[in-house]
């Protein structure tokens, strides 16, 4: 519930209308206030470990009110006979509420000196600056003990209460609290807007013998991660590197730049459809310009479909990733299980032998043989058909112009199905383009990604492609005579439908995990 | 025979390799961790770290800041919310409704009423559908007099969001207007509501002075003790029960409760309370202490730049000091006209001597309802002054009627004076 502050006068009195005042009012520190308000009481203990003994330096800095409550004349000034009252009277009592405890048994202290100010506040009102140097005896040695500390005065007092310590002559460690006091002891209160007034009202540490260098230290715990969840760290650095500089043309260029690394590096993440690329373009006659299709293709399809997603999560809630993952997963889990059917089908269908009757081309008058010829054809109206123009070769992959080629709405059905599934991280970079404001911005980045994921998607396509061309052409020197026609023969006749086969497990598997979770 | 074969181990590969694959863990949403309200302040603050630019995290933040400054009653945090609502705006200057309303909200507790409403008018064309707003909006609006226009807004909120400060306005809003039994009840809804613990005593708080103003002595200690129970360091309910108590006539009780209070909190409202208490127990040198005190404090607000006229005229009137409380209560006049600076402004006319130009002002105050005690009493005081003997002693014997207690000093002389006009 927020609840902004409830500025209400009371039945018939103005009481809390007033409450709220003071409050605000005495804690807006204009020139001259108490930097902490002009009601408070701060404490700062100072402790100083030594091998036989420990020495507490307990510093009260009052604000003006609380002061003129201790001394109503304060406004003409504070006698010294009252302040020298005053500050044995509240040393004493210092000494004897705070508690040191070495190994859990309490060590009295004692008072060895004190000295009390009034440095001026605001409206020329005095504030009360007492400081009080306690010591416990001297007594068996404090190395190895466990030294606990608490000062439990004016509890119910508002203000800075902090605690340091530090070793003279030993060695502090596990300490709870600082060596170094945050405020200048009392004097300069940190404006961290970051952080709440400091209330720390017992401290505990370990000696051990030294030199004196203060080893110990608090260990904050590391800042919850709940905001990065899902999303690994190279993305949460980026975005934060966006969110945290100003919109520059140079420093716009450099964020272009590195969404284009960002999404090539995301290209050899798991997905995308890499497995599905190395499948149809092995599998079948891939060249280099069915990779750069399905390349393309994935990259568009995965740009829009974080463009569209973006747009519905910040429209509605009820597009959460959690929910709308799994479909997606489902989807192209299903689209690709069809996708190998349809590819396993044609290969099933045609006898898988490079037989020139069979051959769909209509217009290719050619008889194509096995022996040898190195033309490429005259692909002008059929590239739609995409054969591609690879160099025919021969041996153990010969060129085959089998019917089961893809056609480039296949190509780009594989592209489609690889680029469902928006990327995790190209949707925070969206999206966080959009929570700052910078939603063209945000698509900028996003399509600089998918130009990154294209280009790495187009490499290993053409690795495959050129892979693939290689063990053509050289791969008969590995196959002894005889057994490699045959096997030449095996594998031309059911790598499609092996490739094929693995299309649709790789479907069954990806729609079975994303059914899961649902 | 192997196509199967092969078939099968495609498929065991394939299937294994992608179901034994890392979860994404967008799909797998880890285990929400049970977030205490009290964390809320450090994730924000640890997102600003991490996002610097989140101008709506910064106003966030000044809304959680302006929460604790609440919940603790530790002025830091006002500051601090402050520097929180500059930097949100900083970030981003436009359109900017939760930072603005925020100012908003600064602004009224430093009694800059007409800053507030016009900042959170601003607020409210970037936002119309912000429940904060809509409350800093309609205190604004009673603080100022328009009581039609809070209405309006005030619907709107509970519209919005029936939520606790919803609920609490509407209690105050039917109090002002003299629906008393409203008032009770909209508290109760908000009891249902409430959740966490201080809000639970606000709430308690808030019935239990709705029964004090009704004369309830009994019920208004119960609520009391119920919202100490829950925060027993709360300086307001120790304050509200301390003037229960005197009434009551607990008077060492009472005045404990007002030390520990004015020692948390120097409410200066409180502290005069304080005063007069000492007062009525005859401890005069430390009732003078106290009204020194009170006086300091109201010096140091006027220092850094609030607005107590309101308050310091009441302060002046029951000291006596007829000039400057009319000064300070024409000053707050001129700057709005509410039900309360109308009353303010009668009772510094009559301590004044000028009856004549009080009665207006008297009689105004009463304008939305005849159940304030406290206004009655006013009026008849200057009824009576003027020598209309029947109508001060119909407003005396009304003020008496509502609440017997209603002030420690007031009501004793409010039964003198009907004494008198008996006789």
């Amino acid at each position: 519930m927020t609840s902004v502050v409830v500025l209400r006068a009371v039945r018939g009195t103005f009481a809390s209308v007033v409450g709220a005042l003071v409050l605000s009012a005495l804690g807006a520190a204009p020139a001259g206030a108490h930097p902490l308000g002009n009601f408070t009481v701060n404490f700062s203990s100072s402790i100083r470990v030594e091998p036989a003994a420990v020495a507490v330096s307990v510093v009260v800095d009052t604000a003006e009110i609380p002061t003129v409550q201790m001394f109503p004349s304060a406004a003409t000034g504070v006698d010294d006979a009252t302040a020298t009252t005053y500050r044995a009277e509240r040393c004493a009592e210092a000494a004897s509420a705070a508690e040191v405890r070495l190994d859990g048994v309490r060590v009295p202290l004692s008072v060895r000196s004190s000295e009390v100010t009034f440095p001026p506040g605001a409206a020329g009102l005095p504030t009360t600056r007492l400081t009080c140097s306690l010591r416990t005896p001297q007594g068996p040695s404090t190395v190895g003990a466990v030294l606990t500390y608490r000062l439990p005065l004016q509890a119910e007092r508002l203000g800075w209460r902090e605690i340091t310590a530090g070793g003279d002559g030993v060695e502090l460690a596990n300490s709870t609290v600082p060596a170094s006091s945050p405020s200048a002891v009392l004097t300069a209160y940190p404006e961290d807007l970051l952080s709440a007034p400091l209330d720390v009202r017992d401290a505990s540490m370990m000696i051990q013998s030294g030199t004196g260098v203060v080893a110990g230290g608090s260990a904050p715990g590391a800042p919850a991660d709940s905001l990065t969840r899902g999303v690994d760290r190279l993305t949460g650095a980026y975005t934060n590197l966006i969110a945290s500089h100003k919109l520059t043309v140079p420093f716009g260029l450099l964020a272009v730049v590195l969404a284009i690394g960002l999404g090539a590096m995301h290209a050899f993440a798991p997905g995308h459809g890499k497995a599905l690329m190395a499948a149809t373009l092995v599998g079948r006659e891939g060249t280099l310009r069915q990779a750069v299709t399905i390349g393309l293709s994935v990259t568009v399809t995965h740009s829009l479909g974080v463009l569209l997603l973006g747009l519905a999560l910040t429209v509605t809630s009820l597009a959460a990733p959690e929910r709308v993952y799994p479909w997606l997963g489902l989807v192209s889990g299903v689209l690709l299980i069809a996708i190998g059917i349809t590819l396993l089908r044609a290969a099933m269908r045609r006898p898988p032998v490079f037989l020139a009757a069979a051959h769909e081309h209509a217009h290719h008058g050619h008889a194509h043989h096995t022996s040898g010829h190195g033309h490429s054809y005259d692909h002008t109206d059929d590239v739609e058909r995409a054969h591609g123009s690879a160099p025919h070769s021969h041996g153990f992959f010969s060129h085959t112009h089998q019917p089961a080629q893809l056609g480039t709405r296949s190509l780009l059905a594989v592209g489609f199905t690889g680029g469902l599934v928006p990327s995790p991280s190209a949707l925070l970079v969206l999206l966080g383009g959009i929570a700052l404001g910078r939603t063209w911005f945000g698509v900028v980045l996003v399509v600089a990604y998918g130009v990154g994921m294209a280009a790495a998607l187009v490499a290993v396509g053409l690795a495959l492609v050129r892979g693939r061309n290689w063990l053509e052409r050289h791969a008969d020197r590995f196959t002894p005579k005889g057994r490699g026609t045959a096997a030449a023969r095996f594998a031309r006749r059911w790598l499609p439908a092996a490739t094929s086969s693995l299309v649709i497990m790789i479907g069954l598997g990806v729609a079975a995990r994303a059914a899961s979770s649902i | 025979m192997t196509i199967a074969v092969l078939g099968l181990g495609v498929a065991l590969f394939s299937i294994s390799g992608v179901l034994a694959s890392p979860r994404d863990d967008l799909a797998s949403p880890p285990a929400l961790e049970a977030t205490a309200p009290d964390n809320s302040t450090a994730l924000l603050q640890q997102r600003i770290e991490r996002l610097p630019g989140d101008y709506a995290a910064w106003s966030a933040l000044g809304t959680a800041y302006l929460d604790e400054a609440a919940a603790t009653a530790n002025p830091a945090y006002y500051s601090k919310a402050e520097g929180a609502f500059e930097r949100s705006l900083e970030i981003r200057p436009a359109e900017n409704a939760a930072a603005v309303t925020g100012q908003a909200a600064l602004a009224a507790s430093r009694h800059d009423f007409r800053s507030a409403l016009k900042l959170a008018r601003v607020s409210q064309r970037f936002n119309a559908y912000s429940a904060a707003n809509q409350a800093v909006l309609v205190d604004a609006l009673v603080e100022l007099g328009h009581y039609r226009r809070a209405e309006v807004e005030l619907q709107r909120m509970v519209d919005l969001k029936p939520s606790v400060p919803a609920s609490t306005r509407v209690s105050y809003y039917r109090e002002l207007h003299g629906d008393i039994d409203g008032a009770r009840e909209a508290l109760q809804q908000a009891d249902a509501f409430a959740s966490r613990t201080n809000d639970k005593a606000f709430i308690d708080r808030y019935l239990g002075e709705l029964a004090f103003s009704t004369g309830d002595l009994t019920s208004a200690l119960e609520h009391y003790d119920r919202g100490l129970a829950a925060a027993p360091r709360n300086a307001a309910l120790l304050a509200a029960r301390a003037k229960a108590q005197m009434a009551a006539g607990k008077l060492a009780e009472g005045l404990d409760d007002y030390r520990t209070s004015t020692a948390m909190v120097p409410e200066p409202t409180v502290i005069a309370d304080y005063a007069a208490a000492l007062r009525a127990a005859n401890r005069t040198t430390e009732a003078a202490q106290q009204d020194a005190l009170t006086r300091t404090t109201y010096t140091l607000l006027r220092s850094s730049g609030s607005n107590v006229d309101l308050e310091l005229s009441s302060f002046e009137a029951a000291s006596g000091n007829g000039t400057a409380a009319v000064a300070a209560a024409r000053r707050e006049h001129r700057r709005r006209v509410s039900v309360h600076t109308e009353d303010a402004l009668g009772w510094a006319l009559h301590v004044a001597g000028e009856d004549e130009a009080a009665l207006k002002h008297a009689r105004a105050a009463e304008r939305l309802s005849n159940t304030n005690a406290v206004f009655a009493y006013h009026r008849g005081m200057v009824e009576h002054s003027l020598g209309m003997k029947t109508a001060a002693r119909q407003s005396l014997q009304r003020a008496l009627r509502l609440n017997p207690h209603f002030s420690l000093a007031g009501s004793a002389e409010a039964r003198r004076t009907l004494q008198r006009l008996n006789r």
